[in-house]
This record gives structure tokens, sequence and C-alpha cells, in this order.
């Protein structure tokens, strides 16, 4: 239908773009239904599509099966919000969606890793090609470069795994991979790494994504970059985390990387000034997290985090649309879709921990939470008094069931049309979920040293100052101080509502918002942006350098010499032997004197 | 004579009385020298389309005649497995050169020896590969060389083309002395000069088969246009006239990989030639990354695409190198898809400068909506050579870096394959620039002849069906290495 769309849809009335679109969408979601009844069962596509590279076939499996329902919902959601937003050439970028789509959900569902990895880079060059309509040439090359690096790396993993003489059937593929050397299987899983750690974004290979700030289009933004690449990459690492952790010099390596840059992505969230940009990093921190869960095997974590992605960019997307807002500012929106990352956060590291004993990624994560409240708390701070009381009225909506339209179309279609059909695996969710309803959760942030040090050591620089303050007051001030502070109830609130809450926690929110927007500065825009810049420039300069130098100057220059001076001997030569025959007898017979002193020289010899 | 020897002898005979012909009565058929020329051709893709069933059925055509018995030098043509695919391709590479001619040349006086000598071209690559002795294979390989120098010095394309003649000359035949000194020495070793002689085994010197080994390498490897061999390959392609190009950049280059095929891999074993394994390696993969670089940095289109072929080649150096059988399927299978392909990519460039008289990619851009069809064959061309699956590349790119993890040194085929980013990133420019943007030319652009578009159009078809169907070639390639890794190795 994708194809057709683009090939015809010109000839077709525009509003029948949509309804195709819509349509066609609508019944992948239905067959998608419809096929959790069928689980476990395969389509065969290709017996073989070159000898050995095995069956290609799709495997109706739960766990791809809902990703690919959830990613389906989440398109023609958003579909229907930019309906009225839509770019001129709407039959190119309703068929480049379908074609997108297709590609994803076969992804999904695919049982043999070469159809992955092609259904894989198809998707990027549909997100790619959608770049070059609406972004230019220099974001879309930007954005394919950086997915096919990700591809890369995943086909080094494939090959490499393949080469160990696992068929290229994903299943016994990852099975037998277990029991593979660690050398080999570190380079396996570093091929693997990078194809997830550019698919979802996470720093520092979210530069394909950052072009997509300045995109003004909904669908754009929402669905290609967001939610699609990353879903795929959460799922790819879903089904190859045993690997990643399969070793401990690894395991620690990628934990310890991933709880990083979660830090590093939220440092960025508070640096930059742009809410809209700062969403960015915020899924950057969920991917992070969510390699962070990955690697200490928390498995129903992982897969449960494409529901959280899904959610997240229907909250921070959805309320950017005028029509459709929930809330009145994206700000509160934002603070919203923070709050449940944080839970999701929350969950995670508190699982971790009870894994076992705590340790300098533990506490890296713990410090990436502790920011993540800060960073909600300075949100809040910002949001004007009649944007928090006015929360849920939007003068927008002229209906309330416009309001609560969409959510309510948006719970179903993410969490009760699966859970419908989740008995099946019910065991296997309640198994996981058993342990999230003891108290150690909710006690967890309470208790947790990390998470609370890095709240008061940056109160502590703050307090700083006001032993400053203090220190200023005079003796007669002091007195009536410590007379005032007699211990009630309501200098006791005062303290801890005004000083500690209130203007403690706003300051140090300030002070961590002034270090990460420097950082921001100085790390993303000095030092990665314009690196990568003059990288590319150096790249570029480079090439016209080598090639001025070695084919112009060098090879070409140095024929020419050698064409000239054989010329020039070959001219030489031929006025030694110029036209009088004495001379050319007389050289003649001297090289054939010579030919026989060396003739009798050698027989002699 | 019978049905078989005859098809092999008609693909070397025919062309070249036909070429005779055309020189010979231009005055009466000159009008028609296009048309003759490319049914010729034509017919040479069928006599070699109908040689492969009876491959298939195990006969293997043979022509055997003494020409200097003195000397042990014979006249024989033979067709097996390890022929058939570069047969093939040349015979695909030169009937769509000469459809795309036939658009392409202003027709003038000098018409009939154009497409005379684009048959001798054919023809010397023919017989190279058909030939099954030593001699003979050197004599179609200098024919070659002659027929493609000629093309260049009198229809090349700047008021260099003279030089660029000389200097493609000098170059490949400084080559091809290398070619012919290891030959003669096997001839030596062999008492013969036939083929079978030298695979039944030829007693020589480790020293010797590690020189005469190194001779075929560099020798071979400036046919191929390996960096740093390669320095012919730029003016060459952007001096010839464009159905040369397609059949230099297509067709010509490929002989240089049967050469090493046919050569030092079937006659030593991987033993013998193991220590050439990590050079080879290393050469394509610096020649893979090198090409790319040049051709990111290039400004004329078609050496662009004449970079890009360096760049290729180092894909298929490397995969010969790895001495496995997935890296040697790969290269040969990378031989036939990167002819359709380059072709593909020659042909859009020969439309893009037809129509627009212009060759910097500076100048130009915003095409895609005055030249949908070139376009659109285009961007299946670069698709395909950035690797994208079910697009023809993608199968011998992943056997290739298959070979490479085979080897001891799985870091270069992983440098292999992030080196292929750089092949994506001048693709990409290549049809953004070219294609993309806001066209700012001044006035119309001139109308393109069909002769030029349909061979364009059905070599992007071929591309999607070699991508989408790749098994019959397999099958080919998987008899080829029966025939090379079947014996000594």
């Amino acid at each position: 239908m994708g194809m057709s769309l683009i090939a015809v849809g010109s000839y077709l009335p525009k509003p029948l773009h949509s309804w195709a679109v819509v349509g066609t969408a609508g019944i992948v979601m239905c067959c998608l239904l419809i096929s959790f009844s069928f689980t476990g069962n395969q389509i065969i596509i290709s017996p073989e599509w070159w000898p050995n590279s095995g069956v290609l076939y799709l495997k109706f499996d739960f766990w791809g099966m809902a990703p690919a329902f959830w990613t389906t919902a989440s398109g023609l959601i958003f579909y229907l919000l930019n309906l009225k937003e839509r770019p001129s050439r709407t039959y190119v970028h309703d068929g480049l969606f379908l074609f997108v789509l297709t590609s994803a959900n076969l992804a999904f569902l695919a049982g043999n890793f070469l159809l992955r990895y092609a259904a894989l880079e198809f998707a990027a060059l549909g997100i790619a090609v959608i770049q070059l309509l609406e972004m230019g040439k220099q974001n879309s090359k930007r954005l394919y470069l950086g997915l096919r690096l990700g591809d890369a790396g995943l086909l080094v993993a494939i090959i490499l795994l393949n080469t160990t003489g696992a068929p290229l059937e994903i299943s016994k593929a990852l099975s037998l991979a277990m029991s593979l050397p660690e050398v080999t299987l570190t380079w396996i899983a570093a091929g693997f790494l990078l194809a997830v750690w550019v698919k979802m974004g996470i720093w520092p290979l979210v530069f394909w994504q950052n072009a997509a700030a300045d995109n003004p289009s909904l669908m754009n933004k929402a669905w290609f970059l967001a939610t699609v690449m990353p879903n795929l990459g959460i799922y790819l690492l879903y089904r190859t985390a045993p690997l990643i952790a399969q070793f401990e010099t690894v395991q620690r390596l990628v934990s310890l990387t991933s709880a990083a840059s979660a830090v590093i992505a939220l440092l960025f969230a508070w640096g930059t000034k742009n809410l809209k940009d700062s969403v960015w990093w915020l899924f950057a921190y969920q991917g992070s997290i969510t390699v962070f869960a990955a690697v200490h095997r928390l498995d129903a974590l992982v897969w449960g985090s494409i529901l959280v992605a899904c959610l997240l960019r229907f909250i921070f997307f959805g309320n950017w649309t005028p029509r459709f807002r929930l809330a009145n500012t994206e700000r509160l929106a934002s603070i919203a879709g923070g709050v449940i990352l944080g839970g999701y956060s929350l969950i995670t590291i508190w699982a971790i921990q009870q894994q076992g004993e705590r340790k300098l990624d533990f506490w890296v994560a713990e410090a990436s939470l502790a920011l993540l409240v800060l960073w909600l708390v300075n949100q809040w701070e910002k949001a004007p008094k009649q944007e928090k009381q006015g929360l849920m009225e939007s003068p927008i909506h002229r209906h309330k069931w416009q309001r609560w339209g969409i959510p309510v179309v948006a719970l179903l279609l993410f969490a009760i049309m699966p859970l419908l059909f989740t008995p099946l695996h019910a065991n296997e969710l309640i198994a996981g979920s058993s342990s999230f309803t003891k108290l150690s959760l909710i006690s967890f942030p309470i208790i947790s040293p990390a998470f609370w040090g890095l709240l008061l050591s940056v109160w502590v620089i703050k307090k700083l100052r006001w032993l400053e303050k203090i220190a200023i007051f005079s003796l007669t001030n002091r007195y009536a101080w410590r007379a005032g502070a007699q211990l009630s109830p309501k200098k006791i609130y005062n303290a801890t509502e005004i000083f500690l809450f209130k203007e403690g926690v706003d300051q140090a929110a300030q002070t961590v918002s002034k270090i990460s927007r420097q950082l921001y500065e100085i790390l993303e825009r000095t030092t990665f942006e314009t690196g990568s810049q003059y990288l590319v420039k150096g790249a570029l300069s480079f090439s016209t350098l080598l090639y001025r130098i070695l084919e112009r100057t060098t090879f070409e220059a140095g024929l020419q010499y050698l064409v000239k001076g054989a010329l020039s001997f070959s001219t030489l030569l031929r006025r030694m032997h110029t036209g009088r025959l004495r001379v050319n007898l007389l050289w003649v017979a001297v090289t054939m004197v010579a030919v026989l002193v060396m003739m009798l020289a050698r027989t002699g010899g | 004579m019978n049905y078989e020897t005859g098809l092999i002898l008609s693909i070397i005979l025919l062309p070249s009385v036909i070429a005779l012909l055309l020189v010979m009565i231009r005055r009466i058929i000159g009008p028609y020298a296009g048309w003759i020329a490319g049914i010729t051709a034509g017919l040479n893709l069928l006599a070699t389309l109908a040689l492969l069933p009876l491959l298939r059925q195990g006969i293997e055509p043979h022509i055997a005649l003494n020409w200097l018995p003195q000397a042990g030098i014979q006249f024989i043509l033979h067709l097996d497995w390890l022929t058939f695919p570069f047969l093939f391709t040349e015979a695909l590479v030169t009937v769509f050169a000469l459809i795309y001619a036939l658009g392409y040349h202003h027709p003038d006086e000098r018409t009939p020896f154009f497409y005379a000598l684009l048959l001798i071209f054919g023809v010397g690559m023919a017989g190279t590969t058909l030939a099954g002795s030593v001699f003979l294979f050197y004599v179609f390989w200098e024919l070659m060389l002659v027929a493609s120098c000629v093309l260049i010095l009198a229809w090349g394309e700047g008021p260099n083309n003279g030089s660029v003649a000389l200097q493609y000359f000098l170059f490949t035949h400084l080559g091809s002395l290398l070619v012919l000194v290891a030959l003669i020495n096997l001839y030596d070793a062999a008492g013969s000069d036939s083929f079978v002689a030298l695979r039944s085994g030829i007693s020589l010197a480790p020293a010797a088969v590690t020189t005469i080994t190194a001779l075929f390498l560099i020798g071979f490897g400036v046919k191929m246009a390996v960096f740093p061999l390669h320095i012919w390959l730029p003016d060459a392609h952007s001096v010839a006239p464009m159905p040369v190009t397609i059949m230099l950049a297509a067709a010509m280059l490929s002989m240089g990989v049967y050469g090493i095929l046919r050569f030092p891999m079937s006659i030593f074993s991987p033993s013998q030639i193991a220590m050439f394994a990590l050079p080879m390696m290393v050469a394509g993969l610096v020649s893979q990354v090198y090409g790319a670089l040049m051709a990111i940095a290039e400004q004329d289109i078609k050496r662009i695409i004449a970079y890009s072929s360096v760049s290729q080649m180092g894909y298929i150096l490397f995969g010969l190198g790895t001495l496995t059988y997935e890296g040697i399927a790969g290269a040969t299978l990378h031989v036939i898809y990167h002819g359709v392909v380059k072709a593909l990519l020659f042909m859009c460039m020969g439309l893009v400068i037809r129509a627009t008289n212009k060759r910097q990619i500076s100048e130009l851009g915003g095409l895609m909506n005055k030249i949908p069809l070139t376009a659109a064959c285009c961007a299946v061309g670069v698709l395909a050579i950035a690797g994208v699956p079910m697009l023809a590349i993608f199968n011998s790119e992943w056997m290739i870096y298959s070979g490479g993890f085979h080897t001891t040194y799985p870091g270069l085929a992983v440098a292999m394959v992030l080196g292929s980013l750089l092949t994506v990133a001048y693709a990409l420019r290549l049809f953004m620039e070219i294609f993309w943007g806001d066209y700012t030319s001044d006035g119309n652009l001139i109308p393109v002849s069909a002769a030029m578009r349909l061979p364009t159009v059905v070599l992007a078809g071929l591309t999607l069906l070699a991508g989408l169907f790749p098994s019959p070639v397999f099958a080919w390639i998987d008899q080829e290495l029966t025939l090379i890794l079947g014996g000594l190795w």
C-alpha cells in the first residue's frame, strides 16, 4: 500500500490518502491483535534467500507482537494528531509512513537475522527519505549515516555469530552463542550494543536525532525519530541482553557506561534552554536506564520499556499539538512524563539493588535518578502559578470528549488491549511484578545513599552562601535570632518548608542547572558538535589534500616526468645514432664486441 | 567441430568478422554500424547463455589446435565454471554498452571504426576468459588494452585524450609485462602453455612461487586498479566516451580478478600463497578507504564513479585475500554485481551529462523533477553500491565480510564493515547533490535518446532482480569454487 501510494498518489484525491493510511494501519493493528491468538506459529517468506542463509520467516511471538502493536498504535495516533499540519506532498509522506511501519513490524516479527537486518535497513532508509523531504540533504545524510553506523555494528555481530557455526535463525543462534568463548562473544556483544546504542539514541550516539529537534512536523519527530528506531533498539536489546550480560567484565563495563551516559544525558537535559530539545535527552536517559536494566538481566523491565517509551512519546509530543492538549503547557506535560520516567528508573534501580551488593555503577545510576528528581522540581518551579492552577483546563477544547478521547484511546491501545491477551503470559508477568509490591520498593528512595547524597551535596554548596549571610549578622541580630529560634511547630515548618524545600532545593536546582548548561555548552556544542564539524571538514580537507598530493602532484606529475624522461632519452639516443653510417656502424661494432666479451666470460669462466 | 565448440568459437569469431566487415565495407553498412554491432553483441550474449545448460550437464567445451608445436604453444579455447561468470558479465555489459552507444555516439565517418573497436574490445575480454593457454591468454589480454587505448585516443572527450591514452597504455602495459614474466616462468616450468598442464602440478622452488605470485598480483592489480596501482583509472574513465567507460569499469577491471583466480589461486595451493593473504587483505582495505575518500573529494561526476571502482575493487581484493570459501565466493559475486551496478551508475551519469552538458557536481542539483526516470535508476544504483539489502551488492558484501571473519584477522573485517560507511557517504553525496535541492540552471534540459534510457532502466531492474533472487548466480559461483578449491585447496 505504501509503495502504491508513492507511485500513484498524485492521481488520487487527498482525503483518500488519509483513509488509505488510517485503514491500512487499522487493519495491521487488528491483524496483530488477532495474531495474539496464534502465538507460536510461523509464516515463511522465503525458503532460503541464498545458500545457507536459512529460512526467512515471521514468528508469532507475544514478546515481538506487542511492541509491533504499540508501535503501530503510536503511529496511527500521531498520524491522526498530525492530520491538520501535514506538508504539501502528502501522498509521499503517507506512503513512507506505511513503508517504515511495514519494515518496523517485519523487524519485530522476523525469526531470521538476515530478515531482521534487511527490515531495519529499510526502516532506516524510509526515515532518511522523510528527513530528506522535510529537512533537506544535510540532516538526511547525518541521520542515515548515523543509523548505518549502528547497522554496521549489527552486521558485524550477525556475521561473526554466523561464522562461529550458529545458524541465522535468531533463537537458535542466540542460544548457541551462550557457549562461545569470551573474546568472540565480546565482539558479538559489542556489535549488538553499538546497534542498540545508536537506535535508542543514547549519548553520545544521539547525533542522528539532534537534527530532528528543529523539525516542525509532529509525525516526523514523534514517530519516525522518537518511536520507531528506539522501539526497535529496545527490542533488539531485549533479545540480545543474555549475550551482553554473559561475562562479568563486559557486564560491569556496559553497566558503568550506561549509568554514566544516563547522568550525562540528564545534565544535558538541564543544559538545554528549550524544553522541546531537552525531551530528547530524557529519551536518551531512558535508553541508558534500559541498557542498565538489560545488563543486569531485568528482561521484563527491558521489554516493558517499550511501553514506557510509547507512553512518554505520547505524553511529550501529543501535548505539543494545540488541539488535543492534556495540560496547558508543554512543561507540565513534560513533568508528567518525567514522573513516569522517574518511576521506571526507580523500579529498575531498586530491582538491581535487590540482586546484590552495590558497586560504582549502581551509585552512578542512583545519582542519575536524583538528577531527574531535581530536573522535575526545576521544571515545576519554572511553571507559572496560573498554569499549575489551571492544570487540566484548556480553553482550546470545545468538548470534553476531545480532551479525554485521545488519552482514553491511548490507554486502551497501550495498556488494556494487550493485557487482554496476556493470560497466556500472565504467569511470567505476575512473577516478574510480584516483587514490586514489596515495601522495600517504597522505602528505597528514602534510604538510598547516593540519591540523598547528591541532593544534599548540592544543597550544601548553596548553603555555604547562607553561612556568609549569617556571618554578616550583628551580634545583636544573632541573639535575637537565637531567641526567636524557639523550637515550635510553626518555626520548624517554616524552617523546613521555606528554608530547606523551597529555597534550598530551588537554589540547588539552579546551581545544577548552571553547571549542566555550561557542561552542555562545552561538551556538546563546543567539543562534540564543533569537533564533529571539524572532523567532517578535516576528513574532507584531508581527502582533498591527499587527492592533490598523491593523485595530481605525485602520481600524475611523477608519471609525466617518467614519460618526459623516456622521451628525452630516446631523443638523445636518436641524435647519437642519427644519419651518419660510420657512427652507426661504430655503435654496432662496439655493442657486438661487448656481447662477445660477456659470452666468452660466461662460458670461459 | 560440434555444437558446443561452435558456440565458443562463435563468441570469438563472430564479433571479429563483423568488426572486420564494418571496417572493410563501411561505405555500405556504415549507417547501420551501431545496430549491427549491437545485434552481434546480443548474439554473443545468447551464445554465452546457451553454454550454461552444457556446463550444468558437465560438458566443458574445448578446442585445442597446435599453434607452434616446436615451442609447445597451442591455440586452446576452453569453457569451465571459472570462466563462465566473467564471460557472462563481459557479454552482458558489452550488449548494454553498445545499445547505450546507439544514443550516445554521434554518427560520423569514423562510426564504423568506433563500433568495430568496441567489438574488438569485447573480443579481447571474451578471449581472455576463454583462452585455455598462456600464450593465447596474453594475446587477448593485450588486445583488450590496444582496442581500449585506441578508443580513448580517437574518441576521448577533452583536450588531453592523447596524453591520457598514453598514460593508460604505459601503465597497464607495465602491469601486463609483469604478468608476462610470470607466465613465461610458468610455461618454462610446465613445459607447455596449456592451463591443464599448469593445473596438473608444476614443480617450483618456494622462492619462485613467491616471486611468480607477487608478479601476478601486482600485474593483475594494475588491471584491477587497486591502490596504489590505480593512477591510470580516473583519467581513462573520465576521458573515454561513455560506452567505453562502461566496458572499462564494469567488465575490464574484472579481468584482473579473473587473472588472479585463474593463475596463482588455481595453480598454487593455499599454503604456497598463504603469505600473501594478509597483504592482500590490507591492500583491499586501504583501497576501499582510499577510493571512497577520493570519491568524496572529487568534483567531476564521472571521476566520482571512477574512484568508486577503486573502492569496490578493494572489496574484491579483500575477499580474495581471505583465501576462504566465503571470501572468494563473495569476491566473484562482487565482480558480477559490481559490473551491473557500475554500468548502471555510469549510464545514469551519462544521461545527466547529456541532458545538462555539465560534469561538475557543484553545478548540478534539483534534477529529480526534471529527469525522474534517471533519478530513480540512479537511486537504485546508489543504494545498491551503498549495500542496501535486496540490491545485489549486499549479498556479495555479506560473503566478503564473512570470509574476513573466518580468518585470523577479524579486526580487518570489522574495519571493512566500518569502512563501508564511507561508501554510503559518497553514494549519498552523489545522489543528493545531483538530484536534490533547487534547480538553478538556466535553460531547458537537452532531450536524451531512448537508446540511452532503455539499457539504464533494464540494468536497474536487473540490479533489483539480482538482489532478490541471488540463488542462480550463487550456484555458478559454487561450481567455480569447487573447481578452484576442490583441487589443490
